[in-house]
This record gives C-alpha cells, structure tokens and sequence, in this order.
C-alpha cells in the first residue's frame, strides 16, 4: 500500500465519518423523522404524488389549460376524444380537458377553505372542552354530538337555500361551518389524554398560563391526528362540492366537476365521455387525499420519551 | 447546629396548619393533614416518607398544582411575607418557575417530545425575564453549561429523545433554575435514575443549590440522599409531620419510632445481613386513618395512649420536634 493510498484512504473515512453526522444531524428534526417514515409507504406516495398534480393543475390552470373552459366550440358539439380535444367536448362544444383542469382549481380552493375553517372551529371548541372540561366540555360536546345527528347534506342544502347568493365564498362557509364536528372529537380526546402528561404539569410548574399552555405545549403534541382529519376532511370537502354542484346548489358561473357530471349524466348513454372524466377526477382526488391521510397518520408518530 | 436558630427568625416559607384533601368516590383523602413546617433562605430541607405518605401532595400543594378533585383546605404558606394561598391565579403564575420552581420525579416525560431542549429552556426564560434574540441563546447555553452538559453549543437543538435520563433531569434543573428561584422544589429527583447517574445528578445539585443559594425542598423515600443533601429533615407519615430536626441528630438518635424503622431500612455495606429489615404493614389509608397516633398499628413500642390520643408535634431538643407519645 503506497503512502498515497493511505491518504485517499483517510479523506474516504473522513468524508464517511461527516456523511453519518449528516445523516444524523437530519434525523434528529421531527419533521424529517416523519418524512422518512412516510417515504417507505408506496400507496401514501401514490397519494401524495396525486394531490401533488391536483394542486399543480390548480395553480397553473390559465397555462395548462388548452382552451378557455367556458367557450363553446359552434359546430363542435359532443365530439369524443381525439388529437383536438384530448378528453372530447360537452354537448355545448367546451373542452372536457379545459373544464377539469380548472375545476382542479375549484375543488382544491373549496376544500382547502372549507377546511381551514372547520380546522379553526373544530380545534378551538374542542381544545376548550378538552382541557377545562367540567360544564364547559358538558355544553360543547353536546352542541358537537347535536350538529352530528343533522345529516350534513341536508343541512347544507337547507343553508344554501336560505343564502340568496351562491357563491363560491358561501359553499366554502357552509362546508365549514358544518363539518367542524369530528375535528372537535378528536382534538379534545387529544387535550384529554395530554393535559394529564408530566410536560404539562411542569409547563404549569414553570408558571406558563393556561392559554400558552393550550397553544404551546398541548396543541403541538395534538397536531398529527389534526392534520391527518383535516387531510380526511379535504377529500370529503371535495366530494361535497361535487354534491352540492351536481344538485345546481352552486355557483352556476364557475366551471367545477360536480356541475359537469350533471351536465354530463344525461348524455351518458351515447357521449360517456362528458361525465366519466370528471367522475374519474374526483375519485383519483379524494382517493388520494385520502392515501395522503392515512401515510400522514402513520408517519406522524411523535417519537415517544424513551 | 445554631444556624437553624436563624432560620427560624427569618424563614424563607413557612407553612401553618396546611391541609389539602382529595375528594375521591370513597371519601376524604386526608393527604396533607394539618402539617407546618419552614424552610430558611439557603436550607435544604428533606421531606422523607414511605409513598403515599403525602410528600409530594404537600410539594404541589406549595405551588398551588393541587389538580381536582384535590383541594387546599385549610392553612397558609407564607413567602416572603406574602400568602400563597390568597394570591390571585396571575400572581401565582409570577412566582411560579421565577421565585419557586419545580423539579419532576420523572425526567423522560416532563420534557416536551416535540421542541428541542433548548427550546424548553428558552421557554422559562420567555416567561420570567425580558431577554430577547442572542442574550437569550446565550441564557440558554450557559444554562445548560452550568448542568454540565457537555457541548451545550450543540446539543440545544437536540431534541429529549436524544437525552439520557440523567441529561434530561439536569435539562430540568437548567429549565428550574434559569430563573434564579429563591426555592427549588425537587419531587423525588432522582429515584428514576440509575444509581451512579442519581450520585452525579445528586452532587450536581448540591453544586448548583451553592451556586444559585437558592433553599431546596426535597422530596424522597431515600434517607440516603437525604443524608447527601439535607441540613433538616422532615419526617412524614400518613399526611402528618412526625418528627423534625437537623440532619445528623435524626440519623444519629431519631426519636420516632418511625424514623428509626426507616433508618433499619437502609440496607449497609459493613453490615452482613441475612434479611434487610422492613417497616412490617402498609401507609394506613388515608379516608379512615387508626385514631390515635397513625403510626400505632405498625409501632412496635406502641402503648394504650397511643391508640387513643393524637401526640402533639413537641420540641424536645432545640431544633428537634417529634409527635409521639413515648418522648414527652
């Protein structure tokens, strides 16, 4: 072995010695922790790599999109899939392919703020009624158990009947403020089970308040199990869109896929097209928001004390 | 030991006549009864009982962490000059891990698994003092230098699952004591430790009380590490204060029964032993305590006064007070 060898040899191990403290050095946030754990479920991947694609056909709808979603094509009607139009057109002659990129958009905006704002309700009622318990969890969860025995669909319909406008805003709020229910369960068994562990006897040993103790010490032990709901909860957002769309209840300017499986229905028989390509959407999206769940559920673990 | 006498002109907290009882299904658990005590500026004052015995009821208590169905009763806890007892929530909050903080029995689960270590110690220096940006990394390191981690440069963005049990007590230390408290109340400290981890953590804390001369509240069933760090000793039995007094005269010649069984109970290296010696029975519950002294069921010197008559806590040294019958 020549001296030369020698030297490579040790810069090799050195360069191995820093990679494993790298290694290390990544491991140790939680975050990656979670990542790695979650890189090794093929179906959760499938899930993320999906809601990936609704998020970018989202975000990039003006370019992706071939055509204006709205513009009727004279003469163009009902033509199935071909090199012109990938997906075929609607019995108004207007792209399919164009209609669902953009209702990648409304789906995705309809979720994602129907779930930010049933998070928002969910986590604060429940958190409340979970770490003071006594009448105040008495009265919440009574109020919870009382908005689960309503069939959200009615209750939406209902609303969105009182509401004379059918915006988009009010679909969002409506969702929102209905599916709040399953958020608050799990959030106050989450404070129910936490506000009996020793940090939080220290936290109060250390003279923090009970609102920096909600917000600070028991709520990021809680986040996982929300995170994974709310990822649950986006999917059934998305569906209940789609619902509320298919039935006429929605904003009757925006282009979304529950409006084109209505419009698609009728014509099933001799143009298919018009409306499984819609249906296949909103099944891959809420398929996948609901793999992306499940792999989030698992990963998610906090690592325990030992 | 005159240095008690001072003490005594100027306790640090004193507690009268506390009670705290818990409200369960088959009655009053009596857990502190009618128990007072002071602790001088700069002692270490152990508080020794079997468990059960209601040692670390009267540690919360002090604190005010008594949780329902547990309630203070009765009583006060004076500091400095102040009842404790009639402050408002907020003004607890501001004693609370500035002027009295708390050390737990069980360091892997009185840190929080999802913030780094030197997260949680930046936490109590957020509440207490108004450092901001640098100066508080700079508390938070020196901190955790002081207990003696090593690298504390580097292991504060580690996260407690990355600790030792005996790096994650001393993390509790540094979080207990980046306040500079007046008194540190340590809950059975190291009975969750191995042995040679609790003498490191023991001396270390020895160390710090020098260091920050704050007193210590210490709170065990081991009359080894009472007799490591204690200047007074507390004996409690059954929610009751049986016997007090400095530390070499409780070990030398204890006066209650009770002291002296627990002291048999101290397994000895010089001595060769056939069967360590135990206190024959249990704690008595505390909804139906025996009448008379408590103690008299399991005393082997016990008489017919003591099933009768509750002993008052006399002073029958200077700076010795026991509750029993046979020392009048």
């Amino acid at each position: 072995m020549t001296i030369n060898d020698m030297k490579t040899m040790s810069t090799s191990e050195s360069a191995d010695l820093k990679k494993r403290l790298e290694i290390e050095r990544r491991r140790a946030s939680l975050w990656n922790l979670a990542w790695s754990r979650f890189k090794k479920q093929k179906l959760s991947i499938f899930g993320a790599v999906i809601a990936l694609c609704v998020i970018i056909l989202a975000i990039f709808a003006p370019i992706l999109s071939p055509y204006d979603p709205k513009e009727m094509h004279w003469g163009e009607e009902m033509v199935p899939p071909c090199r012109r139009f990938l997906l075929g057109t609607d019995e108004l002659g207007r792209d399919v392919l164009s209609q669902i990129i953009w209702g990648a958009r409304t789906s995705l905006v309809v979720g994602l703020g129907a779930v930010g704002i049933l998070v928002l309700i969910g986590v604060i009622i429940g958190s409340i009624s979970g770490y003071f318990g006594g009448w105040v969890d008495e009265l919440l969860m009574r109020i919870t158990d009382i908005m689960l025995t309503i069939p959200t669909l009615f209750l939406i319909i209902l609303m969105a009947s009182i509401f004379k406008s059918r915006g988009i805003g009010i679909i969002i709020l409506i969702i929102g403020v209905t599916g709040w229910p399953q958020l608050a369960r799990i959030t106050r068994s989450m404070f129910l089970s936490i506000k009996e562990l020793p940090y939080v006897d220290a936290a109060r040993a250390m003279g923090a308040s009970n609102l920096r103790i909600i917000y600070r010490h028991i709520f990021p032990n809680a986040i996982a199990p929300i995170i994974v709901s709310a990822t649950f909860r986006l999917a059934s957002a998305v569906l209940t869109e789609a619902a509320l769309s298919f039935l006429g209840l929605s904003d009757p300017t925006i282009v979304s896929w529950g409006k084109m499986l209505s419009v698609g229905h009728t014509t099933m028989r001799y143009a298919w097209w018009i409306a499984t390509f819609p249906g296949i959407a909103i099944f891959l999206t809420v398929i996948g928001f609901n793999l992306l769940g499940d792999g989030l559920r698992d990963a998610l673990e906090a690592p325990s004390g030992r | 030991m005159r240095w008690t006498e001072d003490l005594r002109k100027e306790p640090l907290l004193e507690i009268r006549h506390l009670k705290t009882y818990f409200y369960s299904d088959e009655g009053v658990v009596r857990a502190v009864d009618d128990v007072s005590l002071n602790i001088g500026r700069g002692e270490v004052l152990g508080v020794v009982g079997e468990s059960g015995c209601g040692k670390s009821t009267l540690a919360l208590s002090i604190l005010r962490l008594i949780r329902p169905p547990g309630k203070i009763v009765g009583g006060e806890i004076i500091f400095d000059g102040n009842d404790l007892l009639k402050l408002s929530e907020e003004e607890m909050r501001k004693i609370r891990g500035a002027k009295i903080s708390m050390v737990f029995q069980d360091p892997t689960s009185c840190l929080n698994p999802v913030f780094t270590v030197g997260s949680q110690i930046e936490e109590a220096v957020i509440l207490h003092q108004k450092l901001k940006g640098k100066e508080r990394l700079a508390k938070v390191i020196e901190m955790l230098r002081k207990v003696r981690i090593p690298s504390p440069e580097e292991r504060y963005k580690n996260y407690p699952h990355q600790f030792s049990g005996g790096m994650r007590q001393r993390v509790m230390l540094a979080i207990a004591l980046s306040c500079n408290p007046d008194l540190l109340i340590a809950d059975e400290p190291t009975t969750n430790l191995d042995v040679t981890i609790q003498a490191q953590v023991l001396s270390l804390m020895k160390d710090l009380q020098r260091e920050f001369k704050s007193s210590i509240l210490l709170v065990t069933h081991n009359m080894g590490v009472i007799a490591k760090m204690s200047d007074r000793v507390a004996v409690m039995y059954a929610g009751k204060i049986v016997e007090v007094a400095d530390v070499i005269p409780i070990f030398e010649k204890p006066y209650h029964p009770y002291t002296e069984a627990l002291l048999r109970s101290i397994p000895k290296i010089s001595k060769i032993i056939e069967r360590l010696e135990s206190i024959p029975g249990v704690v008595p519950s505390l909804v139906n305590p025996p009448p008379g002294c408590r103690f008299h069921p399991r005393c082997r010197y016990a008489k017919e006064i003591c099933k009768r008559e509750e002993p008052p806590l006399i002073e029958i040294e200077p700076g010795h007070l026991v509750a029993c019958h046979l020392h009048k």
